[in-house]
């Protein structure tokens, strides 16, 4: 499992990781069942603090990623896999109907639209 | 619970200088980071928690104990580091370690004998023939081989290369993976800082500005750069300044006082440590 | 107590100069001092051996400035000056074994009839240094180097002087002034009071020291 944090970046570091772990998860690349760095092993290895590891790891369990026992360590939490991405499609809808309404006040027609988000795709 | 250190409103008084009013907290398995600079109080403060000099006023406790009632008890469980660490200069290295080893409980000299060989060292080299830097990993091989849960350094990496204090960095690293350790650290060299603290206790002029988890401080602090025209009547809204005539830099931990006075016209960047530090000094 | 002793004993044999002037006591006094005065020459030897032996720690410490290390390990400052005073009776016996075994060398070597055991002596001698180190202590306790040293240095220089007059001018002269006090058994009392009042004072003083 690779994890890489910017310093530069503006993104709090806590959300870089928990990101690129959700990502990891959603991407398949850690099962549920898998073990986590410890959040002391993880400060080391990044060389950061470990209230900002925790901080990754809460919001984690928060969201129903992972599950931490106590004096075992933090495991990739089952089932979330079609949760999230549920949850990311609900959002995604969400957004997109938002551009639809905005789009239609403002007089734009499907094709434009679909051009703009061409556009964006490739960018992004 | 049990903190590692609590110090509660603690007072030293000296002839043109005063600590006071000093409050600090850290739990075990975290590190702390002690900052200020030359002068601020960070030697006196340590001082006083090893009891080596008397404290005027306030209440010192290490592990849930009085410093001074539980002395011997609690010293048993610090390892310390001093800036300068004095030893008796004709003995070696291993007879200064028979020396101080019978004073712990629970000296390990496998773990003193392993910690010298990763340091390079000659257990019988004599203390006179050692440099500061070779002097400093002497102190913490010992401060490391007594099952010690608090770690105390003043300055230790000051006059050490960058490679070096890496190094160091890394060893305490490893210290903390045991999460009922503590290390408490001082330097005016933040950027060792940066990485590796939990929270960090800024001290200057024998007072506390500041104590708060490092990411907190981070992310409260900004750099703010701009035309100097635009600090008509702004001037207040910064902790510290720096103009020059090409521009201005100021610090600030009200990003969002800031995002709304100057809108877009100004560059803000993170701060670093060593930011806050002189900003917040320079500043006043 | 044995940690303190422990370091007591590495410093001394550590340092070469030490270790010279510690075999050297005995055959500059022999060398020195009149033939008739063997009794006085075991009473210095003691008295010196034991100050050497008592006052190696405080010269160490300020030397290599390592009381604050010192003071940084497990160890009350109470105890380490009850350490200190009662260590003065440990080399105080060590100087009898050590003059002893030196002393029937060199009478068995048929260098020199020199005594090497001499009871009324150690019972004047331990007065003589309980009463010294009575006041050397807490002034070492107090004060910082450059005052207690010249406090040792007088101590030192005191009984050097003593040794001198009393080479030139004999038994007679000891039996008055100081040493004449050293007669009887009450002072044996009033000086152990001394010694443990002294001992009260610099714990206080030391305690209340900042380093």
């Amino acid at each position: 499992m690779n994890i890489i944090i910017s310093n530069s970046s503006n993104e709090p570091i806590y959300e870089q990781i928990s990101s690129q772990i959700k990502e990891l998860i959603l991407r398949g690349e850690l099962d549920e069942g898998d073990l986590l760095p410890s959040i002391r092993g993880l400060a080391r290895d990044l060389q950061i603090s470990v209230i900002t590891t925790k901080r990754a790891y809460d919001e984690l369990e928060r969201e129903g990623f992972i599950q931490t026992m106590q004096g075992k360590g933090s495991y990739v939490a089952g089932q979330n896999k079609e949760l999230m991405k549920e949850k990311k499609l609900k959002i995604i809808e969400e957004k997109l109907w938002e551009i639809a309404e905005e789009s239609k006040l403002l007089g734009l027609n499907y094709e434009e639209v679909e051009a703009m988000l061409k556009i964006l795709f490739e960018e992004v | 619970m049990n903190y590692s250190l609590e110090i509660k409103n603690l007072r030293k008084e000296f002839k043109g200088f005063t600590l006071k009013d000093l409050n600090i907290k850290l739990e075990p398995g975290f590190i702390m980071g002690f900052i200020g600079p030359n002068g601020a109080g960070k030697t006196t403060t340590i001082k006083l928690i090893m009891n080596l000099i008397k404290k005027d006023g306030g209440q010192i406790k290490v592990f849930g104990k009085d410093h001074v009632a539980a002395e011997k008890e609690i010293k048993d469980r610090i390892g310390f580091v001093y800036d300068e660490n004095y030893y008796y200069e004709d003995l070696s290295i291993r007879q200064m370690k028979n020396i101080v080893s019978k004073f712990y409980s629970k000296w390990d000299d496998n773990q003193f004998n392993s910690y010298i060989n990763e340091f390079d060292l000659n257990p019988k080299a004599k203390i006179k023939t050692l440099s500061k830097g070779m002097k400093m990993k002497f102190s913490l091989a010992i401060a490391l081989s007594h099952q010690a849960d608090l770690i105390i350094m003043d300055e230790p990496t000051s006059g050490l290369d960058p490679v070096f204090r890496r190094g160091i960095l890394d060893i305490l690293y490893n210290i903390i993976q045991d999460e009922n350790k503590s290390i408490f650290f001082s330097t005016h060299i933040t950027t060792d800082l940066e990485k590796i603290a939990d929270y960090i206790t800024f001290i200057n002029d024998g007072e506390i500005l500041f104590s708060e988890a490092k990411d907190k401080i981070l992310d409260s602090y900004r750099i703010v750069k701009g035309s100097t025209k635009m600090l008509e009547g702004n001037r207040d809204k910064f902790i510290g300044l720096r103009e020059t005539d090409v521009g201005f830099e100021g610090l600030t931990n009200n990003i969002n006082q800031i995002e709304s006075s100057f809108n877009n016209d100004v560059l803000i960047e993170k701060a670093s440590l060593e930011d806050i530090m002189v900003y917040s000094i320079r500043g006043e | 107590m044995f940690g303190t002793i422990n370091r007591d004993l590495t410093l001394i044999f550590s340092n070469k100069s030490q270790m010279i002037i510690i075999l050297s006591i005995i055959p500059i006094y022999l060398l020195v001092l009149d033939i008739n005065q063997m009794e006085r020459m075991y009473f210095l030897v003691l008295v010196m051996m034991t100050y050497i032996f008592v006052m190696t720690p405080f010269v160490f410490d300020m030397k290599s400035q390592t009381l604050s290390m010192m003071n940084s390990l497990p160890l009350r400052r109470k105890d380490t000056v009850l350490y200190r005073y009662l260590s003065v009776f440990i080399y105080f016996l060590i100087s009898i074994v050590y003059s002893g075994i030196y002393l029937w060398v060199i009478k068995k070597t048929g260098l020199m009839d020199v005594e090497y055991f001499n009871l009324k002596m150690i019972k004047e001698a331990l007065p003589y240094v309980l009463a010294t180190v009575s006041i050397m202590f807490p002034a070492n306790f107090k004060f910082g180097p450059r005052l207690a040293q010249i406090l040792n240095a007088f101590l030192f220089s005191f009984t050097a002087v003593a040794a001198i007059s009393l080479s030139r001018n004999g038994l007679g002269s000891l039996d008055k002034g100081i040493m004449g006090l050293l007669k009887g058994p009450s002072l044996l009392l009033v000086i152990s009071v001394a010694y443990i009042i002294s001992l009260l004072v610099s714990m206080r003083l030391y305690e209340n020291r900042d380093l």
